[in-house]
């Protein structure tokens, strides 16, 4: 990393976990500030302007996905969600409120380096080139509406095609089912009901993938949506 | 009614016509037998009257009555061209058999109406009978909510909808007949339920609306709303609606009693999960101190002043605190799913999910926590689509290949099968280890309680779970020694979600 180091703004109740969490991240080249509450992240967002947010859902003063609506009114800071096993609607509603990523309670330091690392990246100007995406041997050409693997065409179906195309646009991003619902099929679609996603998911994964048991370029975030694979 | 019998008689000119011709028969008979036309007055009167309760309508009937009379004293002046009846005589007839055909005709009619009156009413009675008996023994709302719908659309002949409030109070259309009528609750249906009585079209309240609503009430208390899409017909005869109000008030109880149905079997569910938690949290309280022991030991192993450990010494203290943490863990997430199960807590998440997903992420999360275990898949090859939590079911299954891990020889051979039925869907995890004894198959779901000296982490905690989840979802599960060897766990989960 050269240059200023990215700050980070960790906002978490739990001050042992803080304690680790600053720990983790300063040993990594982080500069780390802290906030205990909702008000304290508020006060540290305006003065600081940090280069990510990593937000703790359960915070004693506010909800964070308020805190997260709000913060998103005036300023893209990259936010990385923090939240507990189970509470998949909390982070669907993250998520379609503008989070960046989430991960989940408990995890690894270098789990919690790597997305960091993977959000701060995005963040950054992808070098031209926009027109395309691959990983591996995936490669989708957005200017032809073309899909292939190794090499090889991949006859995908007008809605399939809109699909894949939207989700390799958000590399690396948890979109969720609602969210992917109602850019494909309009924002009148039941997103309660997201069963043509998933068949739609399921045939596309068929013609894409090597082994649809071990999918390698469309991930499946259990209960929250999908996510395309990024380059390495 | 009117319509039936007024086909099952003759047309009032056809039946006048008949009279007619047979008194015009009559004068000749009686003329050629007796020479004199008196004798036939009497045969004609019976004729009269018997033809005058052949037709309804009370013009017909005096035509009935008279017409063949004036026939009769015609022929007789022309054919005898005596003076056999003097003009008084004649009128005196007239007057007579007008006045006897009238009075008979009204009395057959009158009990005719009466009868058919009665008769209708014993159809209603038995159609409304028949039809409290079918609520009665409906099983589903939606069910109960079909048939009284068409019922009232039957009786009423208006397109018939129902509303049912949400949790905020508002009304939703639940159900209509005809099907798939797109009629939206409005002011009308509000009214009607915010005061309990009729609404709408020819009420004092609404009246502009296109629907007329009836509360559907028990004990005072508004439960839905019924609208008839009435048009102009309203309030021509209210009748049907008195029908379809008393039907109503069938359709409450009905509802009622389904809806306590439903609250004995959720509470049947509650306290068996309310039982299932206590055995849980006793047992777990065991579990858990032997780890946290392991992991304080190692901790003050680590910082004792003074005394210096080598690296070896230090990285295996650091591994036995990582791996004691993991197990935790999976305790806690264990136990989270219980909580969530139960009844206080949130409700699952139930979505229609595609198995092939759920096992894709199983494969995933065993990968990275049981590496030694080598898992074979096999399912149909068609998209299967099952309603379930998908994390919980996820969690079973890694708590099936845990156990099946345990019990088998390393590196342990682990078969996930899954297989789409009828009504439902079997995903089995079979393992070729050594299988289970007589008592453990006894005591297969029932949480372990602590033994002393038991090393391995409480193993039956996880097969408990698994129940409680897989019976929050409505679903089965089973295990059982297969041949040659090892065990097989099966789950079975229903394809149609079960309210």
């Amino acid at each position: 990393m050269s240059g200023v180091p990215p700050t980070v703004l960790i906002v978490e109740d739990e001050r042992y976990i803080l304690k680790v969490l600053e720990t983790i991240l300063t040993s990594d080249g982080y500069r780390v500030i802290m906030a205990q509450s909702a008000a304290g992240a508020r006060s540290s967002i305006f003065s600081h302007m940090p280069d990510l947010i990593l937000l703790d859902l359960g915070l004693p003063d506010a909800d964070g996905v308020q805190l997260l609506q709000e913060t998103r009114k005036w300023t893209k800071i990259p936010v990385i969600v923090v939240s507990a096993r189970n509470m998949e609607r909390d982070k669907v509603a993250s998520l379609d409120n503008g989070a960046d990523d989430y991960i989940t309670k408990p995890f690894s330091a270098p789990e919690l380096l790597a997305r960091i690392r993977a959000v701060l990246r995005r963040r950054e100007p992808t070098p031209g080139n926009e027109d395309r995406y691959c990983v591996g041997d995936f490669q989708i050409d957005f200017a032809k509406r073309l899909v292939t693997v190794d090499g090889e065409i991949i006859r995908l179906t007008q809605v399939e095609y809109r699909i894949v195309e939207f989700i390799a646009r958000h590399p690396g991003k948890v979109l969720t089912y609602g969210h992917i619902i109602r850019h494909i099929w309009g924002p009148y679609a039941d997103t309660e009901n997201n069963r043509i996603l998933r068949v739609n998911m399921s045939n596309i994964r068929r013609k894409i993938e090597r082994d649809s048991m071990a999918p390698q370029y469309i991930l499946t975030e259990i209960g929250v949506g999908y996510r395309m694979a990024e380059q390495a | 009614m009117k319509k039936r019998s007024r086909r099952r008689f003759l047309a009032g000119p056809y039946t006048v016509m008949l009279a007619a011709l047979l008194a015009v028969l009559l004068f000749f008979l009686i003329q050629a037998i007796f020479h004199s036309a008196v004798y036939a007055l009497l045969p004609l009167l019976f004729l009269i009257l018997g033809f005058s309760v052949a037709t309804e309508s009370l013009f017909w009937r005096t035509a009935v009555s008279l017409l063949p009379l004036l026939l009769f004293f015609l022929l007789e002046q022309v054919w005898s061209r005596s003076e056999t009846f003097s003009i008084g005589f004649i009128v005196y007839v007239f007057v007579l058999f007008g006045a006897a055909s009238a009075m008979c005709g009204q009395v057959y009619w009158r009990m005719r109406h009466a009868r058919d009156a009665s008769w209708e009413q014993y159809l209603k009675e038995q159609s409304a009978a028949n039809l409290n008996a079918q609520l009665l023994t409906a099983s589903t709302m939606d069910e109960l909510c079909a048939l009284t719908m068409q019922s009232i659309y039957n009786i009423t002949e208006c397109p018939t909808v129902l509303f049912f409030p949400d949790e905020k109070g508002r009304l939703k259309r639940r159900r209509s007949h005809p099907e798939g009528l797109l009629l939206y609750s409005g002011e009308a249906a509000e009214a009607c339920f915010r005061r309990g009585g009729p609404a709408g079209r020819g009420t004092a309240w609404c009246e502009k609306s296109a629907l007329y609503c009836l509360p559907v009430q028990v004990d005072g208390k508004t439960l839905a709303v019924v609208g008839l899409l009435t048009g102009d017909a309203y309030p021509a005869d209210p009748q049907p609606l008195q029908i379809a109000e008393s039907l109503l008030l069938c359709f409450a109880v009905a509802m009622e009693r389904l809806s306590a149905i439903e609250q004995a079997q959720k509470n049947l569910m509650e306290k068996e999960l309310e039982h299932i938690r206590t055995d849980f949290l006793r047992s777990i309280s065991h579990d858990l101190r032997t780890p946290l022991t392991g992991i304080i030991g190692a901790c003050s192993a680590l910082e004792q002043p003074g005394v210096s450990l080598n690296e070896d010494a230090r990285r295996s203290l650091v591994n036995g605190i990582g791996q004691e943490a993991a197990w935790l863990l999976q305790m806690v997430e264990n136990l989270l799913s219980v909580t969530r199960v139960g009844s206080c807590a949130p409700k699952l998440k139930i979505s229609s999910e595609p198995v092939e997903e759920v096992l894709a992420e199983v494969l995933e999360k065993a990968r990275s926590r049981y590496p030694s275990v080598r898992l074979q898949i096999r399912q149909p090859e068609e998209l299967l689509l099952v309603p379930m939590d998908p994390n919980l079911i996820v969690q079973v299954l890694i708590n099936l290949i845990d156990n099946a891990s345990k019990y088998s020889p390393s590196p342990a051979v682990v078969e996930l099968t899954v297989e789409e039925r009828e009504r439902d869907v079997q995903i089995s995890v079979a393992d070729f280890g050594k299988g289970m004894t007589e008592e453990e198959l006894s005591s297969l779901f029932e949480p372990l309680l602590p033994r002393t000296g038991d090393s391995t982490h409480g193993m039956g905690l996880g097969l408990s779970i698994c129940k409680s989840i897989i019976k929050a979802h409505g679903g089965s599960i089973e295990g059982k020694n297969r041949k040659p060897r090892g065990a097989v766990f099966t789950i079975t989960l229903p394809k149609e979600e079960r309210l």
